[in-house]
């Protein structure tokens, strides 16, 4: 029988590895509900981030929190330019057709990266530190620096959502864009926001992940099924749904690694999925009615 | 030269089969399954293991093509119930647990290190008429299902399927019961694809898990949405297109453009991407089909 | 919905343009060249090593046709695919190779399953086929002289890992495999090896691309091991290694050297790779051709040699299909297949550089190629036993101990 010590430092193991897929996770989710498709390129946006943030750190800009930031705006900027020259062309059609668009872009994305990178992994050049203990509990600054960053930016967005006129453009649009459209809101203007905003935060995830463990192509590729999997479980659209979907998945990761079988993790998040699906098939948090 | 194209057109069938499947489920039925690979693993998989352990190949094969569809019930009966359409990510969640037990399971399944020596079929051919066998073998597969495709589409039940994709909620006020309309389509086109894999064991007689990943899902899925879906001679036709793009753009090699082998590689493949969005942005319906209004 | 007979025309004459324009034999420019393939794994899973031994062996043809090439001046050609390090398309590339340019090599393939797909291919057409798979099935199969592993099977590495952690005292051991035949296999022989000596060993098996490998490295530290042995590969034992240094609980590492490989060190600085073990098959070293290799190898790729171990090993592989062709007198696989063993195994003269070799392989001197990578000794069954030996990161540095014998 695990100890409770035990249990609670695999609960804050799967809380670090959960942020980062909430911050990768919410733009796949909130693009899910906004245009109805799944962007299977969102993912290696994740991927870019961590490269330009690896180009610019490596020449430009030595201080990795400042090429971090112009790391982020390249992302932005990429996420712009896709929904720009791609997927706003494709507005109306069916979602099969954006799903397929967005997988060209992703190989686009991703073979570019290899193409002027290599598949060699690369790392950032950060120290390495030892963990700070809180009683028995380890916990790597790097982590604590990770989860705080997520919280501080999902409780903004929270704010912004709630709190501010342009958050209630948003969620109008988002609710119901011809309405929105109708009610003289600047629809374009405030699609183009979350698309930029939904970029930038996978870029984050990217890099934060890049931080955590190695660079390859296949960063973001590989958070591709755990994000669909954050994104039903907190229900399509749901910023805090997804945040806090993503964290029980990153728990339920660990405590499958630990106490059933490490080959096993994908397995038991699905699992999980579809059981919470069975008994509130619109996910934590979601509305239900979605369309189809 | 000819057993290049012959092998090849092996692929490029099995392919096709798994197009035709597809486009059951997806052309005709609207259903977006992104779990397709794990009906293909089933296939291959329970033909491989049966005729390891002395099953005639054929019998096998019948088996191989009952239990994949089989398999697609559960997966039906639980995503298709659903208020969201939440079939195309929990599909593929689907195809990679099923990978994964493949992988664990290894006192079934061979585990990573895989099945070799799978039987081949017509094991008692010569060498160079064996591949020439199979191929036709395989052309007379494709043509018996797709005439069996035409018979059900054209019949009453492909008349559903199609209401069911346009306009769900409509057939079901007609009285229509969506959800086991839907299931069949998907577990039929499900057996169709677990052929194509009985096939594909049989062909490359070694199967890893390595080999069934979304990665086939999605060539099978860019081949019938490029090539046109709904119309099968469409998605055939994708099929040979997407395997001809692949193959044709290893040939880049040969000409030796200057760049080296891991830049070579990553070229080809953005050029892929770029075909793709290409051909989304200006031929959505797909290449071999008049565009539709959407 | 229809599509037209325009359509159905254009759709045809579209892929009939695809099937003339496929290469003829518009690149069999004279039948004085000798054919050879190579199938290395350029992007996905192995593409770290991939374009190195594609790479080495280039230099290999490059270096042979310099020296005038072989069987009476003719000069080598390289064609050269992606097996993408999968099966299927390994299968398509092989078929590409034997087909259309009639190759008498399909050298390099890095992946087991790559290799057990296209065993059966290469055999019925009639070529040869050397790889660095460590499948133990490879050692099972009837390779009738035309399959040569010459890596060092898994069961070798995993065994040889044994062997040094039994030497070094240890009794108690944990084994992180990740899910593959590779890290199973290795994590098995350890285990065997490491429990007949008296020991125990927790093996824990763990899947690849995960943001984290925490639960594992707990779980493989619970049992308050000595060591942790490895049956990985360079990314996940950067994140391991990373999150071990977090964790801050003292245990002695080894692992592959494929992955505990100067890139490794890079990665995760020199603290916390400090002290770590890696064992691999090792490369002539003193050799002078060795030297050679490695400054042009280092500068052109800017891959350590020791980050990619195989890349010797392909430069090896060519040579010595070159010799044996040369001493059968044919460039056909069919003929020099016989001859690969007596260039390249005891008995005979032991010869390190290439120039020695063919001169001597022309004298009609038996020979004994040691090769850049490995010994290229061939047993019985057409498997090469490498030496092994291992080094021990010492700041910054993997620095060579010394042979590991089993």
């Amino acid at each position: 029988m695990p100890s409770l010590i035990q249990l609670l430092q695999s609960v804050v193991d799967g809380i670090a590895n959960g942020a980062i897929l909430a911050l990768i996770a919410v733009g796949l989710s909130v693009i899910f509900r906004l245009n109805k498709f799944v962007n299977v390129a969102h993912v290696d946006l994740a991927t870019v981030g961590a490269y330009a943030t690896l180009f610019l750190v490596s020449g430009f800009l030595p201080v990795f929190w400042l090429a971090a930031l112009a790391g982020i705006a390249v992302v932005a900027l990429i996420g712009y330019l896709s929904h720009r020259l791609v997927y706003r062309r494709l507005d109306g059609q069916r979602s099969i057709t954006l799903i397929i668009t967005s997988i060209g872009v992703a190989f686009m994305l991703r073979y570019l990266v290899t193409f002027i990178w290599g598949s060699n992994q690369r790392s950032f050049d950060l120290p390495l530190m030892r963990a700070v203990r809180f009683g028995d509990i380890r916990i790597s600054p790097y982590d604590l620096t990770i989860v705080g960053i997520a919280v501080a930016i999902f409780v903004g967005l929270f704010v912004i959502m709630r709190y501010t006129s342009l958050g209630r453009a948003l969620r109008a649009v988002a609710d119901n864009p011809s309405l929105a459209r109708v009610s003289g809101l600047r629809t374009e203007h405030l699609l183009t926001i979350i698309w930029v905003a939904a970029s930038a935060l996978a870029g984050i995830g990217g890099i934060l992940l890049a931080v955590k463990t190695v660079i390859t192509p296949y960063l973001g590729w590989a958070m591709l099924l755990p994000a669909f999997a954050a994104m039903i479980f907190g229900g399509v659209g749901s910023i805090g749904g997804t945040f806090v979907a993503a964290i029980i998945i990153g728990i339920v990761s660990e405590f499958a690694a630990m106490y059933w079988l490490p080959t096993y993790r994908l397995a038991a998040i699905f699992g999980v999925i579809v059981i919470v699906l069975l008994l509130r098939p619109q996910g934590l948090f979601g509305t239900k009615a979605v369309a189809k | 030269m000819t057993a290049y194209i012959i092998a090849i057109g092996i692929i490029a069938l099995i392919y096709v089969l798994l197009a035709l499947s597809l486009n059951l489920q997806w052309g005709h039925t609207g259903l977006i399954n992104f779990g397709l690979v794990a009906f293909f693993a089933i296939g291959a998989y329970v033909s491989g293991v049966l005729s390891l352990n002395g099953w005639p190949i054929f019998l096998s094969m019948i088996v191989a093509v009952l239990a994949a569809a089989a398999a697609a019930w559960p997966l039906g009966k639980l995503t298709l119930s659903l208020k969201e359409d939440y079939l195309a990510v929990i599909a593929v969640g689907f195809s990679e647990v099923v990978r994964n037990v493949l992988e664990n399971e290894a006192w079934l399944t061979g585990g990573p290190s895989g099945l070799p020596g799978v039987p081949r079929l017509y094991a008692d051919a010569p060498p160079a008429m064996r591949d020439m066998l199979l191929f036709m073998t395989l052309v007379v597969a494709v043509i018996v299902v797709v005439a069996m495709m035409e018979r059900l589409l054209r019949a009453p039940f492909g008349r559903t399927l199609r209401s069911v994709r346009d306009n769900e909620t409509a057939a079901a006020a007609l009285g229509k019961d969506v959800v086991s309309f839907k299931t069949r389509s998907l577990v039929l086109g499900s057996g169709i694809a677990g052929l194509a894999g009985a096939f594909y064991a049989h062909y490359l007689t070694f199967i890893s898990p390595e080999q069934f990943t979304p990665d086939v899902t999605f060539n099978v899925w860019i081949a019938v949405i490029i090539g046109g879906s709904g119309r099968n001679l469409g998605v055939i036709l994708g099929t040979f297109l997407l395997i001809l793009f692949l193959e044709g753009t290893r040939f880049l090699n040969d000409v030796g453009i200057g760049l080296d082998g891991s830049q070579l590689g990553a070229l080809r493949f953005i050029l892929i991407g770029l075909a793709l969005v290409l051909c989304m942005l200006y031929r959505p319906s797909g290449l071999f089909v008049k565009q539709e209004r959407v | 919905m229809q599509f037209t007979r325009r359509d159905v025309l254009k759709a045809g004459a579209a892929l009939a343009t695809f099937a003339v324009a496929s290469p003829r034999n518009v690149w069999a420019q004279g039948s004085e060249e000798i054919r050879m393939g190579t199938l290395c794994p350029i992007t996905k899973a192995g593409s770290i090593f991939g374009p190195g031994m594609q790479k080495a062996m280039e230099y290999a043809a490059a270096d042979i046709n310099a020296l005038g090439g072989i069987l009476g001046g003719r000069k080598i050609r390289l064609f050269s695919e992606d097996s993408q390090s999968e099966p299927d398309a390994a299968v398509r590339a092989a078929k590409k190779l034997i087909e259309i340019n009639h190759v008498e090599t399909v050298l390099g393939t890095w992946s087991s399953g790559v290799t057990m797909a296209i065993a059966p291919i290469v055999m019925q057409g009639k070529v040869v086929n050397m790889n660095v798979s460590g499948t133990t099935d490879l050692r099972d199969m009837k390779k009738d002289d035309w399959i040569w592993p010459v890596g060092g099977s898994n069961i070798s590495y995993g065994n040889m890992m044994g062997t040094y952690a039994v030497k070094q005292g240890y009794k108690k051991a944990s084994f992180l495999a990740f899910n593959n035949p590779s890290g199973l296999t290795l994590g098995e022989e350890f285990k065997r090896v490491f429990e007949k000596a008296g020991g125990t060993c927790e093996v824990i098996v763990y899947n690849p691309n995960q943001p984290s490998y925490r639960a594992e490295l707990t779980r493989a530290l619970a049992s308050k091991p000595e060591v942790i042995a490895l049956g990985s590969y360079l990314p996940d034992t950067t994140i391991l290694l990373k999150e071990w240094y977090v964790m801050d609980q003292p245990v002695k590492w080894i692992g592959p050297i494929w992955a505990v490989s100067p890139a490794l060190i890079q990665a995760v600085g020199k603290e916390a790779s400090e002290g770590i073990v890696s064992i691999g098959a090792v490369p002539n070293i003193d050799s002078p051709a060795y030297a050679r290799f490695q400054e042009r190898y280092e500068a052109e790729m800017k891959q350590k040699v020791l980050a990619n171990p195989f890349a010797a090993v392909a430069y090896d592989m060519l040579v010595t299909c070159a010799l044996a062709m040369e001493a059968s007198g044919s460039s056909k696989a069919e003929d020099f297949r016989k001859k690969i063993r007596e260039v390249s195994s005891p008995p005979g003269k032991k010869v390190f550089g290439l120039d020695e070799a063919l001169k001597a392989v022309r004298a009609g001197e038996k020979i004994d190629y040691e090769g850049i990578g490995g010994n290229m000794d061939f047993d019985e069954t057409g498997e090469a036993r490498p030496y092994f030996a291992s080094w021990v990161a010492e700041n910054g540095e993997l620095v060579l101990k010394g042979r590991v014998d089993g």
